[in-house]
C-alpha cells in the first residue's frame, strides 16, 4: 500500500494587536457600534481629563476642539507622563490606575485611551493617527498595516515641544468616516454640555467645526471624591480586595519589589496610622507578613482575604454620602436657567444614604422649558453622562426611567428638562457601554 | 442600594408636571392655562421659607448670638414669617426636631457658632449617688464638664459624711450604661435596685434616642471604656434605636467608636417567653430598615405585620429577662483596684474622726447659744437693715449681726489677751 503523505500543521502565530483592531472588537471593547464612536472619543478623554485635573488639585478648564478631520480635548491638568504614554502602546495588557480599585470613579475600564488610539485605524483600515502632546514632548502614535505579516503596525515617535501645562490629546478622524461625525453632532455637543451639568468646578469650551460655545464653572471649589483619596475597606467584597491583592502581587513581580500586609492596609483609608495597622495586623496574624503570604501557590487564599478585609472594616468607618460629592441644588438652578427654563417649576430632590457600608446619593432636578420641542434627558453616573442612558434596566424588574417619565408625562416630546445622577464608590454595569447599572434590590 | 430609591426621586421632581399633565389629558382647555398653572402651583414650601428666616431668628433669639437659644425660641422667632411665606402653618415638632437640625447640617460653617439647646426629652440616672442628668443638650454637656474635670473633693465638714465615695462619671461607680427606649420602667427598675446591684448607669428616652443621649454615650464609652446596653422593644422603631446608637445619622455624627451591645428583644425572646404580639400596619416597607439595623429575614417577616413591647413580660418576668441577658454579657458591679479601696477606706476613717469630733462640738455650741443675750432691738435692726438695702432678707441681716457680735466678741477677747 502506498503511503499517505501526512500534513505537518504549523503553528502560526498570529498578533493579538490585530485582534484589537478590528472593528469587532472595538465594538466589544466600547461597547458601541461605530456611530458612537466620536461620543466614546469624548467621554473617554473628558473622564481622563477631569480625573487627572482633580487627582493634582487643580480646578479643569477644558477645551474641545472638533474639526473634520479630528477631535482634540486639552485639558489644564499635570500632564501625561511619557512613560504612561508606552505603557498604553502595549495591546497585550490593560493599564490602568484605577481599575483595581473600588472607588467612585468616572471610568474603570482599563483600556479605554488604547480603543481611542486604535479608533482612526479601524475606521480608515489602512492607517490611524493620534497626536499626545504633554511635558514637553509631541507623540505622534501612527497605526499601519504591515502587508507581510496582514498586521498593524504602531509606529511611536515623540519630538521636543513647547507645552508645558496640561495634555492635548488630537485623534485624527478620517475622511472615510467624516459623515459619522457630522451625524453625531447634536448628540456630541449635548453629551459635551452634560459633563458641565454634573461637574459644578468644570469650566468646558466645545468648537465645533468653527462655532465655539463656552460654559463657566459654578462653583471652581466644588467638593467631591478625588481619584487620589485612599478608597474605603467598607466599599470592599472580598473578590474585590482578592482582585486589588491580585493585582499588587503582579505589579510587585513585574518591578521585583515584596510589599507587606502592611503597606498595603495603609493605603486605605482610616488605616494610615500605625496603631490601626497593628490592630489588623494582630486581629489577622500577618504582623510582619509579606503580602504574597495572602497567596497560595497560584490563587489567592480566600479565607485570608476574607479575614483581612473583616478586620479592615472594623477598624475603620464607613464613608459619609455627602463626602462623595454632591452636584447640588444651586448648580443645577444655574444651569436649568441658563437653559431659558420656567424657574418657577424648577424641582431639585437629593437622597443619600448607606447600603452595607456603600455609601450612595441620588440627584435628581426638574424643570419646565417652554422652548424646547423635545425633552433633553441628562443622566449620568459619578458625574460621567451616559452615552447611553444608565437607568434603562434597573433592578430585578428591570424597569426603565423611560418608562417611569412616561408614567410623569414627561415622555421624549415633552418640553423638558429631567436630570439624574447617581454617586456611588461600586456601581457595576450589565454591559461595555454601560447601558443599565445593576441592581440587586 | 434599592432600585426604588432612584425612581422614587424621578417621581417626586416630576410630581407637579404629572399631575398638570394629567389634569390637560382630561380637559384640554387646560394646556392653554400651563403656565398659571404651573407657576401658581409652586409656592414656597415650608423648608424653602424656613432656609430664608433660620438665620435672624436664631439671631432674634439668642440675642445676636450672644446667649444659648432653645430650639423652641428659634421655632417662635420664625413661625410667623414662615406662615407668612407659605400661607400654611408650621408645626412645632416638624421645625424643632428637623428643619432646624436639617439646616444646621447643611450650613455648618454658618451655623459652627450657634448655640442651640434642644429638650430634654429622657433622663440618664448613675446608680449609687442619685444624681440623675436629663437628656437636654445643656445638661448633658454639664455633665460631661463635671466628668471630665472630677477631682476627690477635700473632706467636708458636716454630720453626717455619706458612705459614698466620691465619684463622678462611670470611674469607680459603674461599668455600663443601659438605655432604655422608654421613660416608664425607671420605678420597676429602682425597685428592685437593678442599677445599684450590677452597677448600672441606666438612661431612657421617650422613643429615638435623643442627640444628648448619643453625644453623652459618644464621650463617656469611648473614654471610659463601658459598653452601651440597649434595650428595645421587637418592632421597627425599636430596631432604629439600636440603629442611630450604631451608627451616625443626620441628627448626630459619633466621633467615637463604641461598644453597643443589643440587649433588646428577638425573636428567639418572643417564642421562648410566649410573648404576645400586637398588629401592626407599616405606611411603608419597613424590611429595608429593619434590615439595616440588623434585624433578621425571619424577624423581618414577623415584623411587617407584628410587634412586641417590652411591656409585653410581666415585671417579675422582665427584670428576670434583663438579668439573664446581662449575666450573658459578663455585666459584674465595680470593683476598684487596691489604691482606690485603701484610699477610700482612709477617707471613711476621717470622716468618722471628724464627725465624732463634730457631735461634741454641736452639744457644745447649742449651750453656747443658749446662754448668749439676744440684742433688745433685734427687730428695728433688721428693719433698718431691709430699709438700707431692700433685696436683702430678713435672714441674712441676722446672720449679719450674728457675724458683727462674734466678731466684737473676739477683737475684745483679743484687745484683752494684748492688755494681759
Amino acid at each position: 500500500m502506498a503511503a499517505v503523505s501526512t500534513l505537518e500543521r504549523t503553528t502560526f502565530r498570529t498578533s493579538r494587536l490585530l485582534e484589537f483592531c478590528s472593528r469587532k472588537e472595538l465594538v466589544a471593547q466600547t461597547g458601541h457600534e461605530p456611530d458612537a464612536w466620536p461620543l466614546v472619543v469624548l467621554k473617554e478623554l473628558l473622564d481622563n481629563a477631569l480625573d487627572a485635573c482633580e487627582e493634582a488639585g487643580i480646578v479643569p478648564e477644558i477645551a474641545v476642539r472638533v474639526e473634520p478631520r479630528a477631535i482634540t480635548v486639552v485639558d489644564n491638568g499635570p500632564g501625561m507622563p511619557p512613560e504612561t504614554v508606552t505603557d498604553i502602546l502595549d495591546f497585550s495588557s490593560r493599564v490602568s490606575s484605577r481599575e483595581a480599585y473600588v472607588a467612585p470613579d468616572r471610568g474603570a475600564q482599563g483600556n479605554a485611551l488604547k480603543t481611542i488610539l486604535a479608533m482612526p485605524f479601524v475606521l480608515d483600515g489602512q492607517a490611524g493617527r493620534v497626536e499626545i502632546c504633554a511635558r514637553g514632548l509631541r507623540h505622534q502614535i501612527e497605526f499601519a498595516v504591515d502587508a507581510l505579516r496582514q498586521a498593524p503596525l504602531i509606529r511611536h515617535h515623540h519630538e521636543e515641544h513647547d507645552v508645558r501645562i496640561g495634555t492635548s490629546i488630537t485623534v485624527a478622524w478620517p475622511e472615510s468616516a467624516g459623515s459619522m461625525l457630522a451625524d453625531a453632532e447634536q448628540r456630541f455637543l449635548q453629551v459635551a454640555d452634560d459633563y458641565t451639568w454634573l461637574n459644578p468646578h468644570l469650566a468646558l469650551s466645545v468648537t465645533w467645526f468653527g462655532e465655539r460655545s463656552a460654559v463657566r464653572a459654578t462653583d471652581p471649589e466644588w467638593p467631591k471624591w478625588r481619584p487620589s483619596d485612599p478608597t474605603c475597606p467598607h466599599w470592599y467584597t472580598p473578590q474585590h480586595l482578592e482582585h486589588l491583592i491580585a493585582a499588587y502581587l503582579t505589579h510587585d513581580v513585574e518591578l521585583g519589589r515584596e510589599r507587606t500586609v502592611r503597606e498595603f492596609v495603609s493605603e486605605f483609608r482610616g488605616l494610615s496610622g500605625s496603631l490601626k495597622q497593628k490592630a489588623v495586623l494582630a486581629a489577622t496574624g500577618l504582623q510582619r507578613a509579606p503580602l504574597a503570604r495572602l497567596c497560595d501557590g497560584r490563587t489567592i487564599d480566600r479565607s485570608a482575604v476574607e479575614a483581612l478585609l473583616d478586620a479592615m472594616v472594623a477598624c475603620t468607618r464607613p464613608v459619609k454620602p455627602e463626602a462623595l460629592g454632591i452636584i447640588g441644588k444651586d448648580h443645577l438652578q444655574c444651569r436649568l436657567e441658563a437653559a431659558g427654563c420656567e424657574m418657577a417649576t424648577f424641582q431639585y430632590k437629593q437622597v443619600k444614604s448607606t447600603t452595607a457600608g456603600l455609601p450612595w446619593v441620588i440627584e435628581a432636578a426638574f424643570a419646565w422649558c417652554p422652548d424646547l420641542t423635545t425633552r433633553r434627558l441628562i443622566t449620568g453616573v459619578n458625574w460621567s453622562p451616559g452615552i447611553l442612558n444608565p437607568f434603562r434596566a434597573v433592578g430585578p424588574s428591570r424597569q426603565s426611567l423611560d418608562t417611569v417619565l412616561s408614567q410623569q408625562r414627561a415622555d421624549r416630546d415633552e418640553p423638558v428638562i429631567v436630570l439624574l445622577h447617581l454617586a456611588c464608590p461600586r456601581v457595576e454595569y450589565t454591559d461595555r457601554g454601560k447601558s443599565a447599572v445593576v441592581m440587586t434590590r | 442600594m434599592d432600585s426604588t430609591a432612584i425612581f422614587d426621586v424621578v417621581r417626586s421632581v416630576t410630581g407637579a408636571w404629572a399631575r398638570q399633565r394629567k389634569a390637560e389629558e382630561r380637559e384640554a382647555s387646560r394646556v392653554s392655562r400651563r403656565r398659571d398653572a404651573l407657576v401658581r402651583s409652586r409656592r414656597m414650601t415650608i423648608r424653602e421659607a424656613a432656609w430664608s428666616v433660620m438665620p435672624r431668628a436664631y439671631l432674634k433669639a439668642s440675642s445676636g448670638g450672644t446667649l444659648p437659644a432653645h430650639a423652641r425660641q428659634i421655632m417662635y422667632a420664625a413661625r410667623g414669617e414662615i406662615q407668612r411665606l407659605t400661607g400654611r402653618t408650621l408645626d412645632d415638632q416638624y421645625f424643632t426636631q428637623q428643619l432646624l437640625p436639617d439646616f444646621m447640617n447643611e450650613h455648618p460653617s454658618a451655623t459652627a457658632e450657634w448655640d442651640v439647646v434642644f429638650d430634654a426629652r429622657g433622663h440618664f440616672h448613675e446608680p449609687h449617688t442619685g444624681r440623675t442628668v436629663a437628656l437636654g443638650t445643656i445638661e448633658v454637656r454639664r455633665y460631661l464638664r463635671d466628668v471630665a474635670e472630677h477631682t476627690l473633693p477635700e473632706l467636708q465638714v458636716g454630720l453626717p459624711e455619706p458612705a459614698i465615695f466620691p465619684t463622678c462619671g462611670p470611674d469607680h461607680r459603674y461599668g455600663a450604661i443601659l438605655f432604655v427606649e422608654k421613660e416608664g420602667f425607671l420605678p420597676l427598675f429602682r425597685a428592685v435596685h437593678l442599677a445599684e446591684r450590677y452597677d448600672l448607669a441606666i438612661m431612657s428616652t421617650k422613643g429615638l434616642s435623643v442627640t444628648a443621649s448619643r453625644l453623652l454615650v459618644d464621650r463617656l464609652c469611648a473614654a471610659h471604656q463601658v459598653p452601651l446596653l440597649v434595650l428595645h422593644d421587637f418592632d421597627k422603631s425599636g430596631f432604629s434605636i439600636l440603629g442611630t446608637l450604631r451608627r451616625d445619622t443626620r441628627r448626630y455624627a459619633f466621633r467615637n467608636r463604641i461598644e453597643v451591645v443589643d440587649l433588646g428583644l428577638r425573636l428567639e425572646d418572643v417564642e421562648d417567653s410566649e410573648l404576645e404580639a400586637e398588629d401592626v400596619v407599616h405606611r411603608s416597607d419597613p424590611a429595608p430598615n429593619l434590615r439595616e439595623n440588623g434585624a433578621t429575614a425571619e424577624e423581618i417577616a414577623f415584623m411587617r405585620t407584628r410587634r412586641v413591647e417590652l411591656n409585653a413580660f410581666a415585671s417579675a418576668d422582665f427584670v428576670a429577662w434583663i438579668e439573664r441577658k446581662l449575666g450573658q454579657h459578663g455585666i459584674t458591679k465595680v470593683l476598684p483596684d487596691n489604691d482606690s479601696l485603701t484610699l477610700a477606706y482612709r477617707r471613711g476613717i476621717a470622716s468618722d474622726y471628724i464627725a465624732f469630733r463634730l457631735r461634741g462640738a454641736i452639744e457644745e455650741a447649742r449651750q453656747h447659744a443658749a446662754d448668749a443675750p439676744a440684742p433688745d432691738d433685734l427687730a428695728s435692726r433688721v428693719a433698718d437693715g431691709m430699709r438700707a438695702d431692700p433685696a436683702r432678707s430678713w435672714d441674712e441681716l441676722v446672720w449679719q449681726l450674728v457675724l458683727e457680735h462674734s466678731s466684737g466678741r473676739r477683737s475684745g477677747r483679743l484687745d484683752s489677751d494684748a492688755e494681759a
